[in-house]
């Protein structure tokens, strides 16, 4: 028999907290939230997932497209994913080298 | 006694360096993702009472995350390992031992089985391994923190390039290079909330899921 043993993990229950109500305490001037907000929407559309949604939302006919964009989409992110962590992999090995040589 | 833990609260027991800021940025929108809200010590001034404040954080949340995945030397001279997160993990241990149903510890690393040899007193604590990646990161916080309608990781990974790609500006508008500054951190949370609405939207209208 093989036994194993899994981390920990648990279930949670509590409701999650409104999204108004979550930012209070993180104590940011309202102008300075906007742009912040207003900057994640910008990064957000890059994703295309706001396009995939608005295309989705019109007609059959458009379905195929937009499911089919949300796919090359994703695809993209995955991919660019991928490559975020190459970089860092190799950002971090250089730096390991150079730490090591000094 | 203090009062009752925040149930959506997690003391993030983390390094400071370059090296992990890409997991520390999955770390922040992961449990965001998640419904859960991150706390570090970054915010706590120094002083003789910081241990006290510390101490204090990790009474006021529900759970905590100790990564100890950067067990080397520091690579400024004198090489010194880190003993703050063993030392926070400690205190941890201690209070959750004590109220076990006020708080909850999870042990993260990023190689199988290092943490029997580099705190052998912790053998039988199985850790999370994230394998020093952000998907890793992503992958095992849902699988530590279970929710019913959690987002899937291709998801929170749409999550995390959203606020990554936003770092520079955060970082211009601070005026520092420090992302793990008390203000940067603030400003790298409500970005990592508004990403996790944008992902609720995306999965009640039936995408992002």
């Amino acid at each position: 028999m093989i036994e194993t043993v899994m981390p920990q993990s648990v279930y949670i229950t509590s409701p999650i907290e409104p999204f108004e109500s979550s930012i209070k305490h993180l104590r940011i001037p309202k102008i300075r939230q906007k742009a912040l907000l207003a900057l994640l929407d910008r990064a957000w559309a890059r994703y295309s997932i706001l396009d995939a949604r608005s295309v989705n939302r019109t007609s059959a006919e458009f379905a195929s497209t937009g499911a089919r964009a949300h796919h090359e989409a994703t695809e993209a992110i995955k991919e660019e994913g991928r490559e975020l962590e190459l970089t860092r992999r190799a950002e971090t090995g250089k730096q390991r080298k150079s730490a090591s040589a000094a | 006694m203090p009062p009752q833990p925040n149930p959506n609260a997690v003391f993030l027991n983390i390094p400071y360096d370059q090296d992990f800021q890409s997991l520390y940025i999955a770390y922040i929108v992961g449990l965001y993702q998640l419904g859960l809200t991150p706390f570090l010590t970054s915010g706590i001034p120094g002083g003789e009472r910081r241990l006290d404040r510390i101490l204090a954080l990790i009474q006021s949340c529900r759970y905590s995350i100790h990564d100890l995945s950067r067990v080397e030397l520091s690579a400024t001279p004198p090489a010194t390992p880190r003993f703050n997160m063993p030392l926070e993990l400690g205190l941890t241990i201690t209070w959750a031992k004590m109220h076990p149903k006020r708080h909850t510890w999870f042990l993260w690393e990023s190689i199988h089985r290092r943490i029997q040899k580099s705190m052998s007193d912790l053998d039988g604590t199985d850790a999370h391994i994230h394998s020093g990646t952000v998907v890793g990161v992503l992958s095992e916080l849902r699988n530590a923190f279970v929710r019913d309608g959690a987002p899937s990781v291709q998801a929170m990974m749409v999550a995390y390039s959203a606020v990554e790609s936003s770092i520079h500006e955060i970082l211009e508008g601070a005026g520092t290079r420090n992302l793990y500054a008390a203000a940067t951190f603030r400003e790298l949370c409500l970005l990592a909330r508004g990403a996790a609405r944008l992902t609720q939207e995306g999965i009640k209208d039936g995408l992002a899921t």
